[in-house]
């Protein structure tokens, strides 16, 4: 029996193309940095409540 | 000049900044299902929270600029991420405006090409941060009308908003790297599943009556009240949990059916089978571009007061009794989100490599033919071009009607958070699917395209 083909959309979110499995040319980060960053941006503005 | 060097892309000046950038490293190796499934809830999680941080410098906001909007963008009022996921959906429109226009000269076939473009939308995204923040810091919304703030206090909100947007964006890399779909995708179902289950089944009082539709729609039966009451008051009602329901089905049902052509294996005797096209061929992808020209347009109205008329009709009447009450809006809304979602899905059709040469000629590849037709990709591409330019204009149609008669429903959540919610889960769950099998049969991974 064939195997059915699904239609498949290119690498993409939301509607944009996106091609993130090519590597640029930018400061590579881990997904740890940016777990770090996000939590440090929340916590800034936690900060910023707290101490003005 | 060698002949076959192509000129390059004038954006090539921008590879300095991009070199500074930071991106999100590309996994070395296959990452496991339970880490995909921990990074996208990690992700999820940290979004959440932020939705929840109140932007320092400004009075708690519980309107939403974006109004109904707020749903598609993943945006939530006076929070660290006010402006959602507007900036990166608003500069990859722009920018797959562009290259389908082909005004700045990049292929994406070329892999340095491909390259440039994810690292100049994310610069254009904070950009459009800038703009979208400043819009609405500069237009006064955080004072409703009254004296401007300082502007010290200005810049710091501002500054927030885009600190907000970059985390969203880089979150969104990560998902879309070490998690399953895109962030933007889990952001949006995210935020509309919280909103839909809390007015549906919030137990909390406002103004001494429950808020979710259920616990008021059984206050009132305890209480032998008048039941139009739980159907019909302002705010989240019996119906609009009706129509959620309906909404969700309707959605499900389009998002699964199939058109089937039938095609042979060119060898082996020719083997039959069938190439399925979804009926929903460019999925839920039309509205969220709407949506997002609908939001920036809002802000330019919002701006430049002279663009005030259009923004009535940028957002649905919520409920029959707002479009009974105004139907020349509902009428004009409709028409021009149906519009815009088939403009919208032959565009996409076009970037995105689904139409007809494409797919003809990736059917040819792998040595498919169409029985009753000779082996040829033009007659193939003929003959696929019946269904997918019908497809491309029907999806486009459909989804846009579906959104905005969703909407004048009273869907809770708003309609068109639901449809997107059901299509993005869909894919959601088609790509976990693919995973399962891909964790289980590793010798499939080639096949599965990883």
């Amino acid at each position: 029996m064939m195997r059915r083909r699904e239609e498949r959309l290119p690498p993409s979110g939301a509607g944009l193309m996106r091609y993130f499995s090519e590597e640029g040319e930018g400061i590579k980060v881990s997904p740890r940095t940016v777990v770090g960053f996000s939590l440090a941006s929340i916590l800034l503005v936690v900060f910023l409540h707290l101490m003005f | 000049m060698n002949q076959e060097e192509k000129p390059r892309s004038r954006l090539y000046a921008l590879k300095p900044l991009l070199r500074v950038l930071p991106e999100v490293e590309v996994p070395k190796r296959h990452i496991s299902f339970k880490e995909k499934f921990l990074w996208s809830a990690l992700a999820l999680l940290l979004f959440l929270v932020m939705t929840q941080v109140p932007l320092y410098g400004v009075e708690r906001q519980t309107e939403s600029f974006f109004g109904a909007l707020r749903y598609v963008l993943a945006s939530h009022a006076g929070s660290l991420v006010e402006l959602g996921i507007g900036p990166i959906v608003t500069a990859g429109i722009i920018m797959q405006l562009l290259v389908g226009a082909k005004l700045i000269g990049l292929d994406l076939r070329d892999r340095e090409d491909r390259s440039l473009f994810t690292g100049v939308q994310k610069l254009f995204a904070i950009f459009m941060a800038l703009f979208q923040g400043g819009a609405l810091v500069m237009g006064g919304w955080y004072t409703r009308g009254g004296p401007l703030l300082p502007v010290e206090t200005r810049m710091v909100i501002l500054g927030q908003l885009v600190l907000g947007a970059v985390v969203v964006m880089y979150l969104d890399e990560l998902v879309s790297k070490y998690g399953f779909g895109s962030g933007i995708g889990l952001f949006i179902v995210g935020g509309v599943a919280t909103e839909v289950i809390w007015q549906a089944l919030s137990p909390f009082r406002y103004g001494g009556e429950p808020i979710g539709a259920v616990p008021f729609f059984v206050k009132t039966l305890v209480s032998g009240g008048p039941l139009s009451d739980a159907f019909l008051r302002g705010g989240a009602n019996m119906l609009g949990v009706i129509a959620t329901v309906l909404v969700f089905l309707l959605a499900v049902y389009a998002e699964s059916m199939r058109v089937e052509i039938p095609i042979a294996y060119g060898r082996f005797g020719g083997i039959r089978g069938r190439y399925p096209l979804k009926f929903m061929y460019t999925s839920v992808i039309p509205v969220i571009l709407a949506m997002a020209v609908f939001a920036n347009l809002r802000l330019l109205a919002y701006f430049f007061p002279r663009l005030g008329f259009l923004d009535p009709y940028l957002s649905a009447p919520h409920g029959l009794t707002e479009v009974a009450g105004d139907p020349l809006r509902a009428l004009i809304y409709f028409l021009l989100l149906v519009s815009l979602c088939v403009g919208f899905s032959i565009l996409w059709v076009s970037l995105a490599g689904m139409g007809p040469r494409e797919v003809a000629e990736s059917l040819d590849e792998s040595g498919f033919l169409i029985p009753g037709f000779r082996r040829d990709v033009r007659v193939m591409e003929q003959l696929l071009s019946r269904y997918i330019s019908g497809l491309t204009v029907l999806s486009g149609l459909t989804v846009g009607a579906l959104s905005a008669v969703a909407d004048f429903l009273g869907a809770l959540g708003s309609g068109t958070g639901i449809l997107l919610a059901v299509g993005i889960t869909y894919s959601l769950y088609e790509e976990i699917a693919r995973e399962r099998v891909s964790e289980m049969f590793p010798a499939l991974r080639r096949f599965l395209g990883e």
